[in-house]
């Protein structure tokens, strides 16, 4: 069974980050931008490397 | 000779040479230009003409003296407004920055200076390289975008108001809107240009883009840019090749990888034609046109670019934000917002996806001499409330690989249409040699109708 975060998991995580930063109504401003990093994020997981690949930062 | 505003880099610096030409001829020539067509265009944001004036009285004075100082001796640049210039204002398009006057050059403004070249002035961006519009206007036709964030670059040289702009690349920032204004846009390997005094989007993504209207014009600048900068961590200490001299090494016509994968899905249908038609060419010409396909990790790459993007835009403007978040534009308030509530895990994550995606473009690349896929999408949209889709250059800004953008062509509603070109990193000669073949064999020259 996969552990990896799904869009839910991913999508509550940081509209309740920006509740807490901004209230209720900033995030429901946000959602079509949250649900997109959401969605950013899950793409993201999907194709991970190998677990011995580092970050590139400066390629 | 033509009017000394027409004149490529390499023409007007060779002109200059052989004393044809005069440094102060050429800069009043574009100053010129400049007072007749930046009222409709609004590419500029700041220009000193007597400074401009006063520096081409003194290149004028040094080829009396000791010769040329270096390939671009008497020849005006332009410059984004995002790289410091000493004493000169660097708004950044920007609120918050509207006062800013760096003390200090950028090392590519140095290195300009250093090889004999003029600082033109300072371009219109957009709001900090980032998304938000900017006044300047696309001289195809004005209801369309002329893209961005490089915008006012793109359309100073399309526009024959100078022979060569720098922009940057976060996203697509360089060879989209080159692409949309019918010029030469090349953004080379992340780091072989120092982003040192360059105001960031996002630091491990940033790369400085040169806008011009020819690829031999592109080589030159490369050679001025190009080279370790220790103040630019990501900037190591990678030979620089003469580049016109690489341009030169073709043995032949290149071997072609032709990437339809992708790129052609999110093409229009004339977009798809545009390209088979320009390919069929260089395949007549002798190009050995091969079909690749793209790795697993490309399904990522642009979530990955998003994220990190978004994530360092927002570490960069933080303070800003806590202060005076309401000055911002929209769309760049939205990045910095997300950005900060993106997790450190996932941000972490995104930059091993783009470790692994780097290795695996470079593989692909390796089967062929350069990869060949359509610059954009769609000719400029018709809406001044976008710069347009990044989505065909942002796997080359996130694996950090050299690639290039050449007008192909106009489409049916008269806007320019490019190829673009990639290859290995730091071998942006053997890039700009197959992009100087298909740009000889293609023979398209594009200059704005209104504007010639």
């Amino acid at each position: 069974m996969s552990t990896k975060p799904t869009y839910d998991d991913l999508l509550k995580d940081i509209t309740d980050r920006a509740k807490a930063l901004w209230g209720e109504g900033k995030a429901a401003e946000m959602t079509a931008a949250l649900e997109s990093t959401a969605r950013q994020m899950v793409d993201i997981d999907r194709v991970m490397p190998r677990v011995d690949v580092e970050p590139g930062f400066y390629q | 000779m033509p009017e000394p505003f027409q004149l490529s880099v390499a023409e007007a610096a060779g002109e200059i040479r052989q004393g044809n030409l005069s440094p102060v001829e050429l800069a009043q020539s574009l100053l010129a230009r400049i007072d007749a067509l930046d009222p409709s265009l609004k590419a500029w944001v700041t220009i000193d003409r007597e400074e401009v004036l006063s520096e081409a009285k003194r290149r004028e004075d040094e080829l009396g003296q000791g010769g040329p100082k270096g390939p671009i001796h008497g020849v005006p640049v332009g410059l984004k407004d995002i790289y410091y210039t000493a004493g000169m204002l660097t708004a950044c398009g920007s609120r918050i920055n509207a006062d800013f006057v760096p003390d200090y050059d950028a090392t590519t403004v140095s290195r300009i200076k250093g090889a004999g070249g003029i600082i033109l002035g300072k371009a219109v961006t957009t709001e900090f390289a980032m998304s938000d519009p900017s006044p300047a206007v696309n001289p195809w036709n004005a209801a369309h975008t002329p893209g961005g964030s490089s915008s006012g670059s793109s359309v100073a040289v399309a526009a024959r108001m100078c022979a060569a702009a720098l922009g940057s690349q976060t996203g697509g920032s360089t060879c989209r809107p080159a692409a949309y204004n019918g010029i030469v846009g090349l953004k080379p390997t992340y780091g072989r240009i120092s982003r040192y005094g360059v105001v960031p989007v996002s630091w491990s993504l940033d790369t400085v883009g040169i806008l011009v209207r020819t690829v031999a014009d592109a080589a030159v600048m490369l050679q001025v840019l190009a080279g370790h900068d220790p103040q630019d961590p990501g900037c190591p200490d990678q030979p620089v090749p003469d580049y016109l001299e690489e341009m030169g090494r073709l043995n032949g016509p290149p071997r072609i990888g032709l990437i339809r994968e992708f790129f052609y899905d999110q093409s229009t249908v004339e977009v798809r034609s545009h390209t088979d038609a320009a390919v069929e060419k260089l395949a007549e010409a002798g190009a050995i046109i091969q079909e690749i396909s793209l790795p697993e990790s490309f399904s990522s790459a642009h979530s990955c670019q998003r994220v990190v993007s978004n994530v360092e835009c927002a570490a960069f403007h933080e303070e800003s934000y806590r202060d005076r978040a309401d000055e911002f534009g929209p769309r760049i308030r939205s990045s910095i917002e997300v950005g900060m509530l993106i997790p450190s895990v996932r941000y972490v994550q995104a930059q091993r996806a783009r470790r692994q995606f780097r290795a695996d473009m470079m593989a692909m690349v390796q089967q062929v001499d350069v990869v060949l896929m359509p610059g954009i999408q769609a000719p400029a949209p018709r809406d001044l409330n976008t710069t347009g889709n990044a989505m065909f250059q942002q796997p080359w800004t996130s694996s950090g690989l050299p690639s290039i953008v050449v007008p192909s062509g106009l489409a049916e509603d008269g806007l320019p249409l490019a190829i673009q070109l990639a290859g290995l990193p730091w071998d942006e000669g053997k890039l700009l040699a197959a992009a100087g073949w298909c740009e000889s064999v293609l023979g398209v020259n594009l200059s704005p109708p209104d504007y010639s």
